[in-house]
């Protein structure tokens, strides 16, 4: 009945249904062509336009009949597996890291910013929170006049039009927008990609108030200033009300930010970076001052360097993606930007002991694991599936049916649960037996934890194929070799195994290749844990794999995404290898019994 | 199977025939009796210990008793009433993803089977090739890469790129094609060529014979296909935490290990409880589909 829905559907309904579709993917497409050309996503829009010009094409016309069975898994698999994997290579020629995200100019622009700090010259200023009609956040800014110096010294530079002269031209250009680079580095999803500039929560700053000349006369006061992001507004005095000290209390047009509301302000004052007329960025400095940070590091664009202003040291464009002190090459300035540096990445794994001795301990364990898990499990499934492969045995089904319970559960669970089981302050295992083992916290015991966990998962899957394999031998083999006198060992030795492994072989090596990159396995068990001694990152447990991912992602040290995808290609490189010879082998195998 | 016939005790009961003595039914059979209580044992007693887990109140993992004195749902009214950590949507999230993503990866894998089973193209062999070749570089081995394009998409599209379960589920079909491809062409492989040219000698097209025909006749390949990607989207840990971020959009397998992560003591009960409730659909799938599986199992071995 089906069948026959189905072919009555092969006519208009279908084709409407394909109209449809291939509507959807047209529109989407243009629909998202002007955000990719203002994102400047141009490889993303090349695969989009390309990808639906094709589905239009072998959909709608005959030419290619077999491509309108393979076009949309081609597609997914362009996108979502072979693009990545190119993509993958070319990272790891780069140094994408944490400090190394976003462009040069970027970088620049960043290293300036956050270069700014308060200098003996500096301007504080009162500060109070308000917000405009629009509900904009604007600091009204009053220089403070400091009563120990000569005062209105500071007050005189104070024009936002004319940028004091000892501040460098090309400063402004750097330090006058900083904001503007924020989503760009966001862009690259990086987390945490820059430090904050200014501790915007210190309080003990605020200490700064003490010194306020209070006794100044009304026409000596400072002018005030509405701070945005834009600049400095110089407020008309009539619009300012102050109260008997002096202290700027409100301001026409502007409404108060309320006492209570003023632990909401961190992330706004952290957007914040108000252009200040020394040619750096006014910060608030907790909640009733302001400061004007001035950068300490000038850039000069035609000799490519940075020049500190404080130690006189110039840094050098070090060629891998970072400004750096030519006589101390461990002094860089960060955040540096993304650059091509060749095959450094997969050097390292060798050359840099840093990342050798962990590398190696990792590698080594990485095979330990996986053959050990490969065997184990199959020595185990196997001579289950041969004591229960005996015919009329009572019981046989329940048996079958429970040990293959372990498989049936998703293995995420299990290994979470194993998690708990093997806990050593509470886990049940330690409870019930009385043992103390650190299962889970000592080097050797979380190894033999995470095979044993992965025998647990592993072996019901080889009983399952060994009692197929099993099952299909064909009885006469064995009766004839009986005939011939064999004994039982002696069937087993050289008909049953031999047999049992041409057929298993494929399985054993895709089991191999499963567990040498089984992710879960560790690292929802262990973490990779417990953390070894010769490394930051790589723990006791870890493979490969985990390891891989904890550089990209979880490590405490910051993301190495290029190191990361190196040691991927090198995963790679290595099951890619054992796949294809056993592959070969299996091959000749198959062909040498038929 | 071919042995010569003995009377069995249940058919015929013979009154001569002796009892056999303890000792030669441990030869016999007993033996296998004591091995398999000892693996059955190994096998369950963790599913047992989380089972009960699920229905003692503040179960610390050690007290926990296989069978509890006083059962209970508090831990499943924990579990389901904490905000904090919406396991509901992280359990429609897992299923509904896990289902949408196998139905396409049966679509798209049964396509491409059809096109290399059925059809002689250019490039047919080479194709074949390249999708056992592609197969070897796992999908999650480009991890960063995943990561920093779905960032790219997120700009365009704001709806599938990070922290999205349709971005997540359009990146499981990159992997869709490759294996299961050669699974399910190994299945046509074996259903006779003159079905299909009969079919286009009443007039059928190739739509027709490929919805009509082919699928409804490899329904078990295909349930086999379906499974395991169903279990391959639940037990997937590394794409899913790499791209999902917020609470209520995580799945299963992310939610419950942020869950249960270093705080094994305190949520022990609750987590047992979700993991009791997660894992019954998919052993109840598994039971219902074992035949299809082992056979499944075998044959990608011999055909692969």
């Amino acid at each position: 009945m089906i069948q026959r829905l189905i072919a009555r559907l092969g006519g208009t309904p279908a084709l409407l249904l394909k109209l449809l579709f291939l509507g959807l993917v047209n529109g989407m497409t243009v629909w998202a062509i002007p955000t990719m050309i203002s994102n400047e996503s141009w490889l993303m829009m090349a695969v989009l336009v390309i990808a639906t010009l094709a589905l239009d094409f072998i959909l709608l016309t005959s030419r290619y009949i077999p491509a309108k069975y393979v076009i949309i898994g081609a597609i997914f698999l362009t996108i979502f597996q072979l693009i990545p994997i190119f993509y993958n290579v070319s990272i790891a020629f780069t140094n994408y890291s944490t400090g190394n995200i976003g462009t040069k100019p970027d970088a620049i622009t960043a290293i300036v910013r956050d270069s700014a700090a308060e200098s003996e010259d500096s301007t504080s200023y009162d500060m109070l929170p308000t917000r405009n009609a629009t509900g904009e956040l604007v600091l009204i800014l009053t220089p403070q006049v400091v009563a120990v110096e000569a005062p209105a010294d500071g007050s005189g530079t104070l024009d936002p039009s004319a940028p004091s002269a000892s501040a460098d031209p090309g400063l402004e250009e750097f330090g006058g927008e900083p904001a503007a680079s924020e989503p760009a580095l966001e862009e690259f999803g990086g987390t945490e990609t820059t430090p904050s500039a200014a501790p915007s929560g210190d309080l003990t700053s605020g200490t700064n108030d003490l010194n306020v000349a209070t006794d100044a006369e009304a026409s000596d006061l400072p002018p005030t200033y509405a701070g945005t992001n834009e600049g400095l507004d110089e407020l008309p005095a009539s619009d300012v009300q102050r109260d008997e000290f002096g202290t700027v209390v409100s301001a026409t047009g502007f409404v108060n930010v309320p006492g209570e509301g003023f632990s909401n302000l961190e992330s706004e004052f952290n957007d914040l970076a108000i252009p200040g007329p020394q040619g750096g960025v006014i910060k608030p400095q907790g909640y009733a001052t302001a400061v004007e940070l001035v950068p300490t590091l000038t850039y000069d664009a035609t000799a490519d360097t940075f020049t500190s202003l404080d130690t006189g040291v110039v840094y050098s464009n070090n060629g891998s993606g970072n400004f750096a002190n030519p006589d101390d090459a461990e002094d860089v300035l960060v955040p540096g930007w993304r650059e091509y540096i060749g095959f450094t990445n997969f050097t390292n794994v060798f050359t840099d002991s840093q990342i050798r001795d962990p590398f190696i301990s990792v590698f080594i364990w990485t095979f330990i694991y996986a053959i050990l898990s490969v065997f184990l499990t199959f020595v185990l499934g196997l001579s289950l599936a041969i004591v229960l492969n005996k015919p009329r045995m009572r019981g046989q089904r329940v048996y079958r049916a429970l040990l293959v319970l372990p498989y049936a559960v998703p293995a995420f669970l299990s290994i979470l649960v194993w998690a708990g089981l093997l806990n050593d302050d509470f886990g049940a295992l330690n409870s019930v037996t009385g043992w103390h083992v650190p299962w889970l916290f000592d080097p050797f015991w979380a190894r033999v934890s995470v095979i044993l966990v992965n025998l647990w998962l592993g072996f019901p899957y080889m009983f399952l194929v060994s009692t197929g394999a099993l099952q299909s031998i064909p009885s006469e083999l064995q009766e004839a070799a009986r005939v011939d006198g064999a004994r039982s060992f002696q069937v087993w030795r050289r008909v049953n195994m031999p047999l049992l492994l041409v057929a298993l072989a494929p399985l054993l090596i895709a089991s191999f290749a499963f567990n040498f990159n089984n992710f879960n396995g560790i690292y929802l068990l262990t973490g990779g844990g417990p953390a070894m001694d010769n490394s930051e990152v790589a723990g006791a447990t870890d493979i490969l794999i985990s390891y891989t991912y904890k550089i990209a992602f979880s490590a405490g040290q910051g993301n190495d995404y290029g190191l990361a995808s190196a040691i991927s290609i090198y995963i790679f490189i290595i099951v890619g290898t054992i796949s294809a010879i056993s592959f070969a082998r299996s091959r000749a195998l198959r062909e040498d019994r038929a | 199977m071919t042995s010569p016939a003995v009377p069995t005790v249940r058919v015929a009961p013979i009154p001569k025939q002796r009892r056999q003595t303890f000792a030669q039914w441990l030869k016999s059979n007993g033996w296998r009796h004591a091995i398999a209580w000892v693996a059955v044992a190994f096998a369950v007693t963790p599913i047992l210990w989380v089972v009960s887990a699920a229905f003692t109140t503040n179960p610390t993992i050690s007290n926990g008793s296989l069978i509890p004195s006083q059962p209970t749902l508090d831990n499943f009214t924990r579990l389901l009433n904490n905000p904090d950590q919406p396991y509901v949507n992280w359990y429609v999230n897992t299923m509904l993803l896990a289902v949408i993503v196998a139905l396409f990866t049966v679509l798209i894998g049964a396509g491409a089977a059809y096109a290399f089973s059925r059809f002689r193209f250019k490039g047919r062999k080479v194709g074949l090739m390249f999708l056992l070749l592609v197969q070897m570089f796992p999908q999650f081995l480009a991890l960063v890469a995943i990561y920093l394009i779905m960032a790219q998409v997120s700009d365009v599209f704001s709806g599938i790129g990070l922290d999205s379960l349709i971005g997540l589920g359009l990146v499981y079909l990159g992997g869709a094609m490759g294996i299961n491809a050669w699974l399910i062409k190994g299945f046509f492989d074996t259903i006779p060529m003159e079905i299909d040219e009969s079919a286009k000698v009443d007039g059928a097209s190739h739509g027709q014979i490929f919805w009509g025909i082919i699928l409804p006749l490899a329904a078990p390949v295909l349930a086999v296909v379906g499974l395991l990607s169903v279990i391959f989207t639940i037990n997937e840990f590394v794409i899913a935490s790499a791209l999902l971020q917020s609470p209520q959009k995580l799945t299963l397998a992310v939610g419950l290990q942020q869950f249960i992560g270093e705080k094994y003591s305190e949520n022990w009960g609750p987590f047992a409880a979700g993991a009791l409730l997660a894992a019954i659909p998919v052993v109840l799938l598994f039971i219902f589909l074992q035949k299809f599986i082992v056979g499944g199992l075998t044959q990608g071995s011999v055909k692969g």
